[in-house]
């Protein structure tokens, strides 16, 4: 805080005016505004000046009209506030419950009292004193001062106010001061520290997880899969039981499938593996079929049981040697590790998407150089232009190339056969996702500027070059070419005619282009 | 606190985790969830190739996709979920659920995924709808609010609202102090769950600190059933009124001639421009944007015809797609606001709303006699006559001498069934009018706004078709003055004098897209506080007297 020697300067509770009646008329008149602003912290804190406060402030300007535009000591912390409005915002909002003996801050006090009696809101906690606070940062006042508000920048004094954010420090209008914020001695935001100060818009709305859009979540992921090991560990025991089961049925089955025409008691047998339930063991549904699961022996009914293989190794599908009967619970656990390390078939479309997928990644890594060459090129700050031309044109011909292939690639996954319902939704909806990547992607593809004639030494390299650009600029019309057949189609589709006219036209367009440059290419050639 | 945004934070996360094809797997509700805030261009370039509902059980098996769940922990999902880990369809599950999961269900997933299939599991509380980015709604209008009494939760509604509500507190993070209407025994009751739910999961509300605990405001429909009567002046809240919006879509099939693809339209102020503009203004503005609206695309459609070199054809298809947005946009909305105003027109709507205003807002003399002229008139529906008599019997229902009845006898007359006046009786029941008459003088019991309003008032526009304020608005403003008194408006627990920086409003039996407006409009105009706003559902006025239709039948 300095303190210059060429601005005027009070104190209050010193005399410091000449005329003492015009004091009194000043006094008078805070008086009445510090009444009005106990008002207007009771009710209208929550509006911002220009809606509420209107009336108050410009009572206060026309008192204030003739009197010159000062700067105020604030009698408690020596802050250095312009106007008299000011310092009793400044008093009011930093000096609340100060014990001071200055008469106005009794006043506003006793006002205070007054009306907390009346609205019923005494307030029970007393604020402890305000500490200082760090000002060091703060921006010097001029005469000539703008709102620091991006975009606001509305000139500073007395009509919209003038004030430093306590947070950074910089001048504001009042609007962009309406904000409240807990700070710490050293003027940081902190939830923690019982004091309210005045901030700016800016410090209030960026500070640590105001603009969070992140809710909260919990992962149960570990927990999840601490209590499915625990259970697997169970079921392993289990598993390994019925597995055993399994390979000595099959065993059995191998047995009498040698012996056949042997009478066996088959029955007896199967039994020395599992012991079966008595039937009576079990009462429930009298009705249905009941069968004995050879696996775990217990009685099942017939919508629960289900024909199984039976392998003597069951990890080994060529000693297959018939099937049984057993409860879909046991079939389950039974095969779990067959099931879960078959090697499945991998569908074209999968394989395709791959291919897909590829393309993409190269063209992921190209494309940011592209851009970086191109932006080097056309800002003219290219080092080796030739050189860096040529890698351009390498990089978008490989661009073209890959762009080309996603769309081949596209199309055949939408025409590959298929009689599921599920895999006819998924190959369509590839192949839109595939145009999407495309129109984000290769329609905002740069053209390259036209080369610089510099480097052009005779006419050989120009014929190879003009052909090059043709066949070039024919990749580019085909592409708009196949993509506004695609418009005009749906257009089409959807019956919109004014569209399909448009369309049209440009496609007679594009397509004289190309006979034209057909025709140039042949020529040359 | 924009609660679109969260909602599709969530998804992102849910989808750009896991590279490769997925299959995007929902149940009934957030299916509603998902399809409020994402779109399929969003998921299909997170490679969401299929996207099914969990309740579908003829599912094949693609073994080669990976499978992203969203579900809510119903008992019902949550067993779907489990058939599904029993014989897995697809190579490997990423479980998110949308609330609170309990131990036993986290075991019985565990226990059943033997095949090791499931890689990850996370709550995601997304248990809600995001309509507007400061408006939610937790859809339940299909649900019996109350039990035995008006003054009983049913118990199903009661947990289905707790669990909601307490999702949207998760998702904002905010762990806030609870206030409730002291005459509204489903408020306390909600109040006092909620209480109970952070203290039980204080981990979960374990967030950072703020400067001032949030307010979370409990307020009851039956307070204020002025509201969803009135007809509707700003766009989005005068096609749910005279449409009706469900889940973000507009229904307009029943114009006759319609395109077909204009039959069932999208309104999303997230991907839709215009609307995002226009949304909350009034009838008589949005009629000059949108000729604008349809200039701008002249232009566009004129320059876009004289292709004349090579440069502009490229230029022409760069911008083809954003043309074809633009088109199909603007004849979604020529198309919509084109029947509005001849839904006004037809059924004189603009007359009836004068009247539904000076009877919210003022009292007239004339009243009576304006009712009676309007429910002679032919060319008025049924439905606004029934409103009428309804909001008279609102602002005179509690005096001694009073016409409801003979009004009553007047609609009959006007062949106006004998049943469809049953809801004046019942309506009658639903707002306590017998309650309030002795009351009138404590603030919360008078339901009419007294007509100050200081925004109006500084703004200096009056409109005469938008006089009236909700009382959420006017609420609000008390509580931003410290006006709100604590024997109105108790706290469930503790209390504190700062003023609030961040306010949930929770509404029981529904709010309104006019109150989700005039919170917008709050927002805008106080840059310090930040106020979100949701019910149970979103009333029109249709909705609004089933929905009393409902309660009066407890």
């Amino acid at each position: 805080m300095s303190n210059t020697k060429t601005r005027p300067k009070r104190t209050f509770g010193i005399k410091v005016q000449e005329n003492n009646s015009k004091f009194e008329e000043k006094f008078i008149n805070t008086n009445n505004i510090i009444h009005n602003e106990v008002e207007y912290n009771k009710r209208n804190s929550t509006l911002s000046p220009n809606d509420n406060n209107n009336n108050n402030f410009i009572s206060f300007e026309d008192s204030y009209q003739n009197s010159n535009f000062e700067f105020y000591e604030c009698p408690i912390c020596n802050e250095e506030i312009l106007g008299l409005y000011q310092l009793n915002i400044h008093l009011d909002t930093v000096h609340t419950e100060n014990k001071s003996g200055n008469v106005i801050l009794s006043l506003f006090k006793k006002t205070q009292k007054i009306t907390e009696e009346i609205t019923g809101t005494t307030k029970t906690n007393e604020k402890p004193t305000q500490p200082v606070i760090d000002k060091s940062h703060w921006q010097k006042s001029t005469n000539d001062d703008k709102c620091s508000y991006p975009e606001c920048e509305k000139p500073l004094g007395i009509r919209n106010g003038k004030q430093n954010c306590y947070c950074c420090g910089k001048l504001f209008c009042d609007m962009h001061t309406n904000f409240s914020m807990r700070l710490s001695e050293s003027a940081k935001p902190d939830s923690n520290s019982p004091f309210w100060y005045k901030v700016c818009q800016s410090c209030y709305t960026s500070r640590e997880g105001y603009n969070n859009t992140e809710g909260q979540r919990r992962n149960l992921t570990n927990a999840f899969i601490e209590a499915r090991k625990n259970n697997i560990e169970k079921l392993c025991l289990e598993e390994n039981l019925l597995i055993l089961r399994l390979e000595k049925l099959a065993q059995l089955k191998a047995e009498i499938n040698e012996k056949k025409g042997i009478s066996i008691n088959q029955k007896a047998l199967e039994q020395s593996i599992v012991q079966w339930k008595e039937d009576a063991s079990s009462i429930q549904c009298s009705i249905c079929r009941r069968h004995h699961c050879r696996l775990c022996g217990k009685l099942i009914c017939s919508n629960c049981i289900e024909d199984i293989p039976l392998f003597t190794d069951i990890e080994n599908d060529k000693t297959y040697s018939g099937s049984t009967k057993s409860c879909n619970q046991c079939k389950r656990i039974v095969f779990r590790k067959k099931v879960m390390n078959a090697k499945e078939k991998i569908p074209s479309v999968v394989k395709l998407y791959e291919q897909i997928k590829f393309n993409q990644s190269i063209i992921e890594t190209i494309l940011p150089q592209y851009n970086d060459i191109l932006l080097h090129i056309n800002s003219k700050s290219s080092k080796n232009y030739p050189q860096d031309y040529q890698n351009a044109t390498k990089y978008r011909e490989k661009l073209i190339k890959n762009f080309h292939q996603i769309d081949l690639l596209s199309k055949r996954i939408l025409k590959l056969p298929t009689n599921s319902k599920y895999y006819r939704t998924l190959q369509n909806n590839i192949a839109k996702g595939s145009v999407i990547y495309l129109q984000n992607n290769m329609i905002t593809l740069k053209m390259l500027p036209e080369k610089n004639d510099v480097t052009i030494i005779n006419e050989d390299i120009e014929n190879t070059k003009r052909i090059k650009e043709i066949k070039d600029t024919l990749d580019v019309l085909n592409d708009q070419y196949t993509l506004l057949q695609g418009y005009y189609q749906d257009a089409l589709f959807r019956r919109k005619f004014d569209n399909v006219k448009t369309l049209e036209e440009s496609i007679q367009d594009v397509t004289d282009e190309i006979q034209k440059l057909k025709t140039e290419l042949e020529e040359i050639s | 606190m924009d609660i679109v945004k969260i909602s599709q934070t969530y998804v992102q996360k849910m989808i750009n985790n896991t590279p490769g094809m997925k299959v995007l797997l929902l149940d009934d509700f957030t299916t509603l969830y998902i399809s409020a805030i994402a779109t399929q261009s969003n998921l299909l370039s997170k490679e969401v190739f299929l996207i099914d509902k969990i309740e579908n059980t003829s599912r094949e098996r693609m073994k080669h996709l990976k499978c992203i769940c969203f579900l809510r922990p119903s008992a019902k999902s949550v067993q779907l979920m489990i058939d599904e880990l029993r014989n897995p369809n697809y190579g490997s599950y990423y479980l998110y659920f949308s609330n609170i999961l309990s131990k036993s269900q986290i075991e019985r997933m565990a226990e059943a995924d033997q095949q090791e299939t499931v890689r990850e599991l996370q709550e995601f509380y997304g248990d809600f709808c995001a309509v507007n980015s400061n408006f939610y709604s937790l859809n339940l209008q299909s649900y019996q609010i109350y039990g035995d009494s008006l003054n009983t939760w049913n118990n199903d509604t009661f947990k289905r609202t707790v669990e909601g509500l307490r999702a949207v507190l998760l998702a904002l993070k905010k762990r806030p102090m609870i206030r409730y209407e002291k005459n509204s025994a489903l408020g306390k009751r909600l109040a006092s769950e909620i209480n109970y739910q952070i203290q039980q999961e204080s981990q979960l509300f374990d967030f950072r600190r703020y400067d001032t605990p949030p307010i979370l405001l409990i307020l009851d429909r039956k307070n204020d059933p002025v509201t969803p009567l009135l007809n509707q002046w700003t766009y989005q809240a005068m096609v749910h009124e005279l449409i009706g919006i469900n889940n973000g879509r507009v229904d307009l099939s029943r114009i006759s001639d319609i395109k077909p693809d204009l039959k069932e339209i999208v309104l999303s102020a997230d991907q839709d421009i215009f609307f995002k503009n226009n949304m909350y203004l009034n009838f008589g503005d949005l009629g000059v944007n949108i000729k604008n609206y349809v200039n701008e695309f002249q232009n566009r459609h004129h320059n876009s015809v004289n292709i004349e070199s090579i440069n502009d054809m490229k230029k022409f298809v760069e911008e083809y797609p954003e043309f074809k947005k633009l088109s199909g946009n603007v004849s979604k909305h020529v198309t919509l606001v084109s029947e509005l105003s001849r839904l006004v027109s037809k059924d004189s709507l603009l007359e009836v709303s004068e009247l539904e205003q000076n009877l919210a807002c003022v009292n007239n003399s004339n009243d009576l006699k304006e009712v009676q002229n309007l429910i002679k008139r032919g060319n008025i529906t049924d439905e606004s006559k029934i409103k009428l008599v309804l909001l008279y019997t609102i602002r005179y229902g509690s005096q001694n001498r009073n016409e409801v009845n003979a009004l009553k006898n007047l609609l009959i007359q006007n062949g106006i069934s004998e049943d469809r006046t049953k809801i004046i009786d019942q309506f009658i029941r639903y707002v306590e009018l017998d309650q309030r008459q002795n009351e009138e003088t404590t603030a919360i019991n008078t339901i009419f706004d007294k007509g100050k309003n200081v925004f109006k008032g500084l703004k200096g526009v009056e409109n005469v078709y938008t006089q009236h304020t909700s009382k959420v608005a006017d609420t609000i403003q008390s509580l931003l003055k410290g006006k709100l008194r604590d024997q109105l408006y108790p706290y469930i627990e503790g209390s504190i004098r700062d003023r609030p920086q961040d306010i949930i409003i929770f509404m029981i039996g529904g709010a309104t897209y006019g109150e989700a407006r005039d919170i917008a409009q709050l927002n805008e105009e106080i840059p310090n506080v930040r106020i979100i706003l949701g019910g149970t559902s979103i009333h029109n006025t249709q909705s609004f007297l089933d929905f009393v239709k409902n309660a009066a039948s407890v």
